[in-house]
């Protein structure tokens, strides 16, 4: 085929394969759980891969965030942060931020910010809530940045799925520094105290993390537990074109989700003294950074002919040892170990998961 | 920068040489244990509270 037969929607640069920056843009990697119930003051990640919910500065709102199968057509999946308590009169310096698309730096560098050159980023997203109305939405920049530009979108009919496209323009002043140090995301107050309202800058231009521009119109979810924000199909894209939803296989997500977060279900470990017990793993994808380590309930090891040994709480621990790419990791807490003795973790230990986060 | 996280009963963690390897602590309601590792973004949260005043790290047992 001639070159002249070719469609330039597909030889352009926003056009061409892996367009898509945002991991988990269509909600469907959960590694957490599908539901997080009574989320108060945090900063974390709560069920779905890759979203991110700051609820900070004393507000008493509390909130649940699920993974569900409502959506639009072209997709499966959505992520709902639904209001369970309402909070009318919000701390000024209360926030309920949702974070998006997380990049590491090293990933931008092709954008040539810091030069004339620059190149705009474009999102786009599909978003539902019973609330009508503007919504600031930021392009942040973290790291040695530390800016961010604003823009809004606007929900036109409550409770009805609408897609939103809206356009960063590159930064022109600032180079983003290499490195795997969180980037960029993209920040969504849906609801703030009023130290976080009434930014007058304008739409589209860059500049350093203004407090009161970061809500300067905010759909407030807060306010009654009837509220929710609903939101799947998040592509973020070089250019200033949103092109449709770029849908990756279930197993090329996942995997780009273990970069920051994965669980161990199951692994040999052997016995140290009588408390406690070792392993060695090897992550399936190297993280991000050395993880941070935690488990999700009490773990049963299993000896086969000699029975189970049960942990009294939680503890699980590095053990000398630990990188991005995995480590050697301990689990105490427990009762009549022997000493060199295999135990296996996994056989019998119902939903327990290890869980390492090297998240941005 | 938001990030506020709610941590509590930090310590560190001694490797068996007794230096300080990690630290222990309850971050939103969840016992982890953090890497001495800046990128981290728990360690790197920690090292702002203590900063500010916010926390101390209690030395290991």
């Amino acid at each position: 085929m001639a070159l002249s037969k070719v469609n330039p929607n597909f030889v352009g640069e926003t056009a061409i394969g892996r367009r898509n920056l945002a991991i988990n843009g269509d909600m469907r990697i959960a590694q957490r759980g599908a539901t997080t119930t009574a989320i108060g003051q945090s900063a974390n990640y709560f069920s779905l891969d890759r979203v991110k919910l700051f609820n900070s500065g004393g507000a008493g709102a509390t909130y649940t965030v699920s993974q569900e199968t409502d959506a639009p057509t072209g997709f499966t999946k959505s992520y709902k942060i639904q209001t369970t308590t309402a909070d009318t009169s919000l701390p000024a310096a209360s926030y309920t931020i949702l974070r998006l698309a997380t990049t590491e730096a090293q990933d931008l560098l092709r954008l040539g910010w810091g030069t004339s050159s620059a190149k705009s980023l474009t999102f786009s997203f599909w978003v539902k809530s019973n609330k009508t109305g503007d919504q600031t939405i930021l392009a942040v920049t973290h790291a040695n940045m530390q800016q961010h530009v604003k823009q809004k979108f606007t929900i036109n009919s409550a409770n009805t799925w609408e897609k939103k496209e809206i356009t960063f323009v590159g930064n022109t002043g600032t180079a983003m520094e290499d490195g795997s140090a969180m980037g960029f995301g993209i920040d969504i107050f849906l609801a703030a105290g009023s130290n976080y309202q009434g930014g007058t800058t304008s739409l589209g231009v860059w500049g350093t993390r203004a407090a009161t521009d970061k809500a300067a119109d905010t759909l407030n979810i807060a306010n009654s537990t009837s509220d929710y924000f609903q939101i799947t199909g998040v592509q973020l894209e070089v250019g200033d074109t949103a092109t449709d939803f770029e849908h990756r296989s279930y197993g090329e997500e996942l995997a780009a989700c273990k970069r920051y977060y994965q669980v161990v279900s199951a692994s040999p470990t052997f016995g140290v003294d009588n408390i406690r017990a070792r392993m060695s793993l090897s992550f399936p994808v190297e993280m991000r950074g050395t993880p941070s380590v935690s488990q999700s309930a009490v773990v049963v090891l299993a000896n086969p002919g000699v029975g189970n040994v049960t942990q009294s709480g939680v503890s699980f621990s590095i053990a000398g040892v630990s990188t991005n790419r995995g480590g050697t990791y301990q689990l105490a807490n427990l009762s009549g170990m022997t000493e060199s003795k295999i135990y296996h973790f996994g056989q019998s230990s119902g939903a327990a998961l290890l869980q390492f986060d090297a998240e941005l | 920068m938001e990030n506020n996280m709610n941590i509590t009963n930090a310590q560190y963690i001694t490797d068996i040489d007794d230096n300080n390897c990690s630290v222990k602590a309850t971050i939103d309601g969840q016992e982890l244990q953090v890497p001495l590792d800046p990128a981290n973004r728990h360690y790197a949260e920690i090292l702002k509270q203590v900063a500010d005043g916010t926390i101390t790290i209690a030395d290991a047992d």
